[in-house]
């Protein structure tokens, strides 16, 4: 990704501790990191809610019908703390997802992997599997 | 002679209202030192975060860069420790609560259910309180009178520790975190925790270490010794539940410590939705050919794992 080589510095998110085992998931019971889609469209809803946020996405599917995507991240204070904000997520911009697809084969669910904008800036949410 | 005395008293009165007024107007922030309360006890007063003094995860945002197109680089990988998932008995933590025989097939029960740590089975995925002890540290924001600790979570895990030298309430009834009283033990805060409801659960850890921590019974009774030294505080806890154990459980020292005095609690509300809860609503089961139980995948970091090459059959 040419935008990794633009010298973007490595953020690390947050250990969560054995006790208390608060607020987070299970990234891999969920979702499989091993692969990816590709989504574009309008962003209609930025939800700023524990456990995760969630985005959603206006797009169209295979055959052209219209249909919303949800992409989950992680708890809106992890976000804070690496200095993301809830209007970061520009409500109304027509944007491309990049995400992890969810094992159990829900089609229309992905865990955010990566946000880019039109005007070509991209939020990037590594999840250790590239 | 009397002349003498009264202008020594008057003296010494003058140096004790000084000396009163200095510390009134002067004392500095508990928090920013080991300063006692005006009782004499130590002073808890403050914004803790979990962990040793010096470790700072919240470095992460001190770090923090942006592109300067906006973009920005924020990596989950690193939030689940770097050690292999845990998917079998053998890496079990040791430490887990010495529950019964009779208990133990409902304890093996829920631990098949659990994948990477965890399971739908758990009061938490439905937003449910924490309970003690495993909700009784984390990141909180100590408020200390005389009379009550305020732990404040910023969420339904809030807890008052009365200090005024009353017994739990007669009619106490069970509810997710209990009733606490505090009394000192030289600078040792001994808080004694009864009436906890038994929907919570003891524990548990993503890395699938404590997948035999679980349920405890309403008879749950907890003690705590709170001692802060310097800017650390530590946390000893024994858990007792005469239902589900066979002798009282005595958990490893937890720490907490002075957050950065820029970090601040930041309140929580657990939504309950579908959307949010995806430990209910997407949760996978245990599947021993799944790719990243097979490669024992701690969290997100799957790709860094060498894939195991004799796979434990379960």
């Amino acid at each position: 990704m040419s935008k990794m080589s633009k010298g973007i510095v490595f953020i690390a998110g947050f250990l969560m501790l054995a006790l208390p085992a608060l607020a987070h998931h299970s990234f891999v019971a969920e979702f499989d990191g091993d692969r990816k889609f590709v989504v574009t469209g309008v962003l209609t809803k930025v939800q700023w809610t524990n456990p995760h946020i969630a985005l959603f996405l206006d797009a169209k599917d295979e055959n052209g019908k219209p249909v919303t995507y949800m992409f989950a991240s992680g708890p809106p204070s992890t976000l804070h703390k690496a200095g993301v904000r809830q209007d970061d997520f520009k409500v109304g911009e027509t944007v491309t997802i990049t995400a992890a697809p969810a094992k159990d084969g829900t089609k229309h669910l992905g865990w955010l992997q990566m946000i880019k904008y039109p005007d070509g800036h991209v939020f990037v949410y590594r999840n250790g599997s590239e | 002679m009397q002349y003498l005395l009264s202008r020594r008293l008057l003296v010494f009165g003058g140096i004790s209202l000084l000396a009163a007024l200095f510390s009134i107007f002067l004392r500095p922030a508990a928090s920013q030192g080991n300063t006692p309360m005006k009782d004499g006890h130590p002073d808890f007063t403050g914004y803790w975060v979990p962990g040793p003094a010096g470790q700072n995860f919240g470095q992460a945002a001190q770090q923090f860069e942006r592109d300067a197109d906006g973009s920005l680089l924020f990596d989950f990988s690193l939030d689940q420790g770097k050690e292999p998932l845990c998917e079998s008995d053998d890496c079990q933590a040791p430490n887990q609560p010495p529950y019964k025989p009779d208990v133990m097939p409902k304890v093996r029960e829920i631990a098949k259910t659990e994948f990477a740590g965890t399971t739908p089975l758990d009061p938490i995925t439905q937003c449910k309180p924490g309970g003690v002890p495993r909700a009784a540290l984390g990141n909180v924001q100590i408020v200390q009178s005389p009379q009550v600790i305020a732990m404040v979570h910023g969420d339904y895990s809030d807890r008052l520790i009365y200090t005024d030298g009353r017994p739990h309430p007669a009619d106490l009834e069970p509810s997710y975190m209990g009733d606490s009283i505090g009394r000192w033990e030289g600078n040792t805060l001994v808080v004694d925790v009864a009436g906890l409801n038994d929907d919570t659960w003891l524990g548990g850890s993503l890395d699938g270490k404590n997948i035999y921590t679980s349920i405890h019974s309403d008879k749950e009774h907890v003690v705590e010794r709170w001692t802060r030294r310097g800017n650390e505080i530590t946390v000893e806890t024994t858990v007792d539940d005469p239902a589900m154990f066979t002798k009282p459980w005595v958990i490893a020292p937890r720490k907490i410590h002075l957050a950065a005095p820029d970090d601040y609690l930041i309140s929580y509300f657990c939504d309950g939705a579908e959307t949010t809860q995806l430990n209910r609503s997407h949760f996978v089961k245990p599947n021993p050919e799944d790719r990243d139980y097979k490669n024992k995948c701690n969290g997100h970091r799957c790709g860094a794992i060498v894939p195991n090459a004799n796979p434990t059959a379960k």
